[in-house]
């Protein structure tokens, strides 16, 4: 497939996380393979008013189908969520904390809602649950957008202060965290096969500019909200040193970051696929030598010419509706990623958008003997985390996309597992497919 | 019908991180006129069982709290279920413990959108609370005992006679302090009915018509009426003083009154007014913890005269004191139970009275700085205490029953 913009939205639809081990490979072997649901804040707790992307929402225009709204109330059945993990055979859960509830207004913290996700990744530990923590999933506080968000020179120190208060707060409970989700996903645009009209970026930058009239500020600056070139700087540098602050809170917790990473393959003997890596992965991994795994969020494969990326050749594998059928593009990533980096990798997300759960059904197992080969040929894989648990919020496509093991009623917010979601069971159960 | 005892909260003061309303970002902008962010508050967001277990282990039978507009209606016709079921909940929890739950529409917070689109002034206003309050009653009417639509909506108006309210030295910032708020939502208006002047009065009494409209339509059993801040008013060698605060502060809504089904009576102390305006009290007399004089009989009066003005019955769903010592309060409230019940004596109809407040929580401008609470609360473990007079209340409570 083709990461960025005209697959999957600017803003990361479906996207996902990383995993690694702090530990040396010998520990990280002996460690459980985790085998997990992945969640994100915004996309499921609902009403998560004080945030940058809620904004986005609301103002005119929007980018966005439809605004979060109540999501899957996840805020209040966040239980139901953690014990369905937990009845489906997985021993690990994969969620984010909201920078903006944890924050509300600059410096000041929020003691309610650090015990509130203090609750959940307890709750997790006390079934025997592993929570994979993500700090940052797209979203940030209003107020930060409208200081420049990642632009503003003092992000990093920003970021570094709200990620101690986490990691003091919770630190202890939690198994792997992830400081970014797909930060490098908006980069991806420039190589997009098929990017959006100019429209859509107009209209992209009227919404931004419409955000920071309601916000008071001649800025409003969020990742996958504009040009992501020049905040990515501010991110990487977030991340080193939210590492070092989450590292002083307690230094054994493995701590990486998830990058969107699709299954690239060359086309034509002049493909720029090392010059894409360079400049998509290439200065997030930089910044990883001191991590401790890195996460891999995959949801297929995409050919890579000689400056973008090109529509799949006739020879690519496809299902029996004529899309892309590659459940295997995982596998192949993380080898990539091992190889690039010499760290341990973790599957943070890998999943597809299907309303018809018999696709999943198929894709899983599939995706997870990709996983297993990969192993087998001596790549430390610490986990494999599927995107995702609900039918959530899929950021500017709404509530269409289905990429759900389980379903949500939209407006009883009843929780129904698929199918798909006991194949997951079942395998997590036997420790694999054969 | 069973006299109703209990106690009263309101959403913003109890369960924090408030971050939708109107107010909670008049406590943020530069040159704020609050003493301090609302912060956590009492965290009742997620400890509201507690609460209402608190009243229950106290003998009470009614417990009063508020529904947030700014949850329940985060965008303009964006309602969420989910915030409904929340409120629904809480009343659904009282109902069970056989504690009649008490309902604040409006508990002197709005949505920053409606602030922003010029609160009471905006014509469309009624009709946007009446449909919140449709809303409201569609998700948990059927528990509801009693509702409030507004919660001292007559604050305004007691400007100048008041010695806590607004007093005009502070006008000035409270301007300030919300073109501020215009400014941070990129509005040319923020309008705050409780830090107005009080203008666009019809608007507002339209709003609570229209609100009680909305709500019999769903649930037309439920007594509905509005609380007032009335306190004791006492002329001082004349009543021409007591006249004209009564005409600019109660008139119009006690006529509006007369069309509810109870009068909301919420007395703090006494007013003493000479021909000019406000007399302090004596020097010697014992002053509470915000400076006010140490008045409890004042209740009784302010019963009496809430009911002859409007006929009704009168629910007292405010009463109580800024106590710095708990034995303050201890004192207090026998002594506002004896004017109650002097009064009931002489034929007035009284349906309950819910002392203010359960908890410590945020008293608005002065922050966390003035104890009203019957429990102490923890302002980092949010551990809830009862104090003694809640023990107190409670004996009365029971002698009482």
């Amino acid at each position: 497939m083709n990461d960025g913009i005209d697959r999957r939205g600017v803003l990361g639809l479906g996207a996902g996380a990383a995993i690694a081990a702090a530990m040396p490979a010998q520990a990280a072997r002996r460690a459980p393979f985790l085998w997990g649901a992945a969640t994100a804040g915004h996309q499921v707790e609902g009403n998560n008013v004080n945030a940058d992307i809620w904004l986005l929402e609301q103002v005119t225009p929007t980018v966005f189908a439809e605004p979060s709204g109540d999501a899957c109330d996840s805020l209040y059945r966040w239980r139901e969520d953690v014990a369905i993990v937990k009845a489906l055979g997985l021993n690990c859960y994969r969620f984010s904390v909201e920078w903006s509830r944890i924050e509300p207004s600059p410096g000041q913290f929020s003691q309610a809602y650090l015990d509130h996700y203090t609750r959940i990744v307890d709750h997790c530990r006390s079934l025997g649950l592993a929570p994979v923590v993500t700090f940052n999933h797209f979203t940030c506080p209003r107020w930060f957008a409208a200081a420049g968000g990642w632009e503003n020179k003092d992000a990093p120190d920003l970021f570094a202060r709200y990620c101690d208060r986490v990691a003091r707060a919770m630190g202890a409970g939690i198994s792997h965290a992830l400081t970014f989700n797909e930060p490098n996903l908006a980069l991806g645009g420039s190589w997009a096969a098929k990017p959006p009209p100019q429209a859509f970026f107009d209209k992209m930058a009227a919404s931004v500019a419409a955000a920071a009239k309601a916000s008071g500020s001649n800025r409003f600056s969020l990742l996958n909200g504009g040009d992501p070139v020049p905040m990515i700087p501010g991110v990487t540098a977030s991340h080193v040193q939210a590492r070092e602050a989450i590292r002083a809170a307690r230094g054994d917790l493995p701590i990486g970051m998830s990058l969107a990473i699709p299954d690239n393959v060359a086309v034509g003997s002049d493909s720029g696929i090392e010059r894409k890596r360079a400049e998509i992965y290439g200065p997030f991994f930089d910044v990883m030598d001191k991590d401790d795994f890195v996460g891999v969020q995959t949801y297929g494969q995409a050919y890579v010419g000689r400056d973008r990326d090109v529509e799949a050749p006739a020879s690519a594998p496809r299902g029996a509706d004529g899309k892309e059928w590659f459940p295997a593009a995982i596998g192949n990533v993380l080898r990539y990623v091992h190889k690039a980096t010499g760290k341990p990798v973790m599957v943070t997300e890998n999943g597809l958008d299907a309303s018809d759960d018999a696709t999943r059904q198929r894709f899983i197992p599939e995706a997870v003997a990709s996983v297993q080969a990969a192993m087998r040929d001596g790549v430390p894989v610490l986990g494999y985390i599927h995107w995702s648990l609900l039918d959530n919020f899929e950021w500017f496509s709404g509530y269409g996309p289905k990429f759900g093991l389980v379903a949500v009623d939209r407006k009883s917010f009843k929780r129904t597992p698929k199918p798909s979601a006991h194949v997951l069971g079942q395998i997590a159960k036997a420790g694999g497919v054969r | 019908m069973t006299f109703l005892w209990g106690s009263a909260t309101a959403g913003h003061q109890v369960e924090g991180n408030n971050v939708n309303a109107d107010i909670w970002l008049l406590e943020q902008v530069p040159g704020t006129s609050f003493f301090e962010p609302s912060g956590d508050a009492c965290d009742s967001l997620n400890r509201w069982a507690e609460d209402i277990a608190i009243v229950r282990s106290l003998g009470l039978n009614a417990y009063r709290f508020s529904t947030e507009w700014s949850r329940i209606e985060p965008a303009e016709g964006q309602f969420s279920q989910a915030w409904l079921d929340y409120y629904a909940r809480i009343a659904a929890a009282c109902h069970d413990a056989g504690i009649a739950p008490v309902v604040t529409l409006s508990h002197f917070t709005s949505p920053r959108w409606f602030a922003a689109a010029g609160g009471w002034s905006n014509p469309q206003a009624p009709g946007l609370f009446a449909r919140f309050a449709g809303r409201v009653a569609q998700a948990l009417g059927a528990f509801a005992s009693h509702v409030v639509t507004f919660n001292e909506p007559n604050l305004p108006l007691m400007g100048k006679w008041s010695a806590t309210p607004i007093a005009d030295q502070v006008r000035t910032g409270l301007d300030a302090m919300l073109a501020a708020a215009a400014r941070a939502c990129g509005s040319d208006r923020f309008d705050v009915w409780v830090y107005s002047r009080g203008e666009h009065l019809d608007t507002l009494l339209a709003g609570h018509r229209a609100a009680r409209a909305a709500w019999k339509r769903m649930r037309p059993t439920t007594p509905i009426g509005m609380s007032l801040a009335i306190p004791d008013t006492q002329g001082v060698g004349t009543q021409a003083g007591v006249a004209a605060y009564r005409r600019h502060a109660e008139a119009l809504f006690f006529e509006a009154a007369r069309e509810d089904d109870f009068i909301g009576v919420q007395t703090y102390g006494r007013l003493l007014l000479n021909g000019d305006g406000v007399v302090p009290p004596a020097s010697e007399a014992e002053r509470t913890q915000s400076g006010d004089e140490f008045y409890p009989q004042a209740l009784g009066a302010a019963i009496t005269h809430a009911h002859r003005e409007t006929g009704k019955p009168v629910f007292v769903t405010e009463n109580g004191i800024a106590a710095a010592s708990d034995a303050q309060r201890a004192r207090y409230i026998p002594a506002a139970l004896a004017s109650l019940q002097a009064v009931q004596g002489n034929g007035v109809p009284v349906l309950g009275y819910l002392h203010w407040s359960l908890l410590d929580n945020f008293e608005w401008r002065r922050g966390y700085t003035q104890q009203f609470g019957l429990v102490a609360v923890d302002r980092h473990s949010f551990t809830r205490t009862p104090k003694p007079s809640a023990r107190v209340y409670a004996d009365l409570v029971r002698k009482a029953a």
